[in-house]
């Protein structure tokens, strides 16, 4: 079944592929969207470090009374 | 010798306490009568094929029999007081202890699910072609349900949780000794096995020996307060 | 583990690889669009092979936190600490959440390439049965009140949970073929494991999201922990 499926795809996707790719490579706009993601990333990472940090009082808070 | 001693009497003396409240029994057996009349009518109304029955024979099958191990062996810790706990920890080893609630609850839910297969042969008739496999998979797959549930239902009750804890700790734990159970009940409806049937066999064995072996290692640590 | 904890450089380590695997992981081309560095063009997979860096660690990170709170489970066994009692919390309630990443994406990606968001594949099946269990060790952990109890019996079950949860994994794909790379008929992962290309991202975001998930596991760790002192101070 998942055999069969795969192989009668095949030939479809070859053709499509190909026109996307050159589209891709084209319009050179992928930049953004890595850009977007690595804002995303970097945000995440900042907003980790600042919980840390809170934590990092806190402990010490608790353990100096 | 002396922990063979132990554990069978450990296994007497539950079965007397068993016999002595007819009730306790009787309602196990009508928990599966009554589940396996529900089956029938559920399927007896139903447009089903023909060649569908002996799969739906063996997956309902394995599923009562799994609520019904599920029940019995949670009742076999549930109506332990926490005194008579007591008494048993100072008596027997935590060793013998969970051995000889496997080997009951075994006994057990292997006397309920031949009967229930039997309630299944009268209501949705006998599929059953070869007997030797037949009760080789019941007795693998009741014995690795009562290993498994006698390990989740002490840890359920420990906790001091319903018997629902108990399904939603042990079931996802279930379902790889469940597949290849029916895997290899279903051998039972052919009268030669397939070629991979010793392979299920083997994989079978594991899903009892692994869970035994854990218990004995892990159970002296719920058994203690 | 207090200490590596609270220390920085890993943490600064993750970002750097997640970076690289992200900008890299988008940027380098497929295979047959242009010449030197290039992704293989796999059929079925085509563009969507750069899942392979984001999806599957999800899957390592998870087996990661429930392998180090199995660990501690078994360490608690032999040292009633609470200390290990809370990390194996901690880790397994973080896995849990990586394991949910693993399963919406997976099945995101399984629509594009298989067509169905769920298949009877036993990578599948063996992630939501591992989420299952893990599920029901917090549902466990919630219903007992009392502290030492709840921390011996959640690490026993811990145990003895991971070890079936290894034997099934083990199993289960001998059972039935799997859609998944390498089996019924699909390109072997061993074609694109070995590409160099790919290996060069993938190593790396897999360590980056290992490093990232056991940062948050060590963030709910410390903040668990400052209840508990709390708890103990109010006494």
């Amino acid at each position: 079944m998942a055999i069969s499926f795969i192989f009668s795809g095949l030939g479809l996707l070859a053709q499509e592929s190909g026109a996307y790719e050159s589209m891709l490579v084209k319009s050179n706009k992928m930049i953004a969207v890595v850009g977007v993601l690595a804002i995303i990333l970097l945000g995440i990472a900042v907003y980790l470090f600042s919980l840390d940090k809170k934590l990092k009082k806190l402990e010490e808070k608790i353990d100096s009374n | 010798m002396k922990f063979l001693n132990g554990i069978l009497a450990y296994v007497l003396l539950e079965f007397k306490l068993e016999f002595r409240s007819k009730f306790a029994l009787a309602s196990l057996l009508m928990y599966v009568l009554s589940t396996i009349y529900l089956v029938y009518f559920s399927l007896e109304y139903q447009a089903l094929k023909a060649d569908l029955l002996p799969a739906l024979w063996a997956v309902f099958f394995w599923l009562i029999t799994l609520f019904t191990t599920v029940n019995a062996t949670f009742r076999s810790f549930s109506k332990e007081g926490s005194s008579r706990m007591l008494f048993y920890y100072t008596l027997l080893d935590a060793k013998t202890f969970v051995l000889a609630k496997i080997f009951f609850n075994a006994i057990v839910s292997w006397v309920l699910s031949v009967v229930s297969a039997l309630m299944f042969i009268v209501v949705l008739g006998n599929p059953i072609q070869n007997l030797g496999i037949f009760f080789l998979s019941l007795s693998i797959g009741t014995l690795g349900y009562s290993i498994l549930f006698t390990y989740i239902s002490a840890i359920a009750a420990r906790s001091g949780a319903n018997a629902s804890l108990s399904v939603i700790l042990g079931f996802p734990l279930a379902i790889p000794l469940l597949t290849i159970i029916v895997k290899l009940f279903g051998e039972s409806f052919k009268t030669i096995p397939s070629s991979n049937f010793d392979n299920n066999l083997w994989i079978a064995l594991a899903f009892n020996f692994i869970p035994m072996l854990l218990s004995l290692v892990l159970f002296p640590y719920i058994w203690r307060d | 583990m207090e200490k590596f904890l609270k220390q920085t450089w890993w943490k600064i380590l993750a970002i750097v690889f997640l970076l690289y695997a992200l900008i890299g992981g988008l940027l380098v081309p497929l295979a047959g669009t242009s010449s030197g560095l290039a992704f293989p063009n796999m059929p079925i997979l085509n563009e969507s092979i750069r899942n392979l860096l984001y999806h599957v660690p999800m899957w390592f990170s998870m087996v990661a936190l429930l392998l180090v709170s199995f660990i501690y489970s078994i360490q608690y066994l032999s040292n009633a600490n609470s200390t290990f009692d809370n990390y194996a919390n901690s880790f397994a309630q973080v896995g849990v959440f990586f394991g949910a990443l693993g399963i919406f994406t997976g099945m995101l990606w399984a629509k594009s390439t298989w067509g169905a968001f769920w298949t009877n594949d036993p990578k599948l099946n063996g992630a939501a049965i591992g989420m299952l269990i893990y599920i029901a060790y917090l549902i466990l952990r919630s219903t007992i009140e009392d502290e030492l109890k709840r921390a011996k019996i959640a690490a026993s079950y811990n145990i003895f949970a991971f070890i079936m949860y290894l034997a099934f994994i083990f199993v289960i794909p001998r059972l039935t073929d799997s859609l998944h790379p390498g089996n019924g008929g699909n390109p072997a992962f061993s074609s694109y494991d070995l590409d160099n290309t790919l290996r060069l991202f993938f190593y790396p975001a897999t360590i980056g999201w290992i490093l990232l998930s056991f940062w948050i596991a060590g963030v709910l760790s410390r903040t668990n922990a400052l209840n508990i002192k709390i708890d103990e101070k109010g006494e």
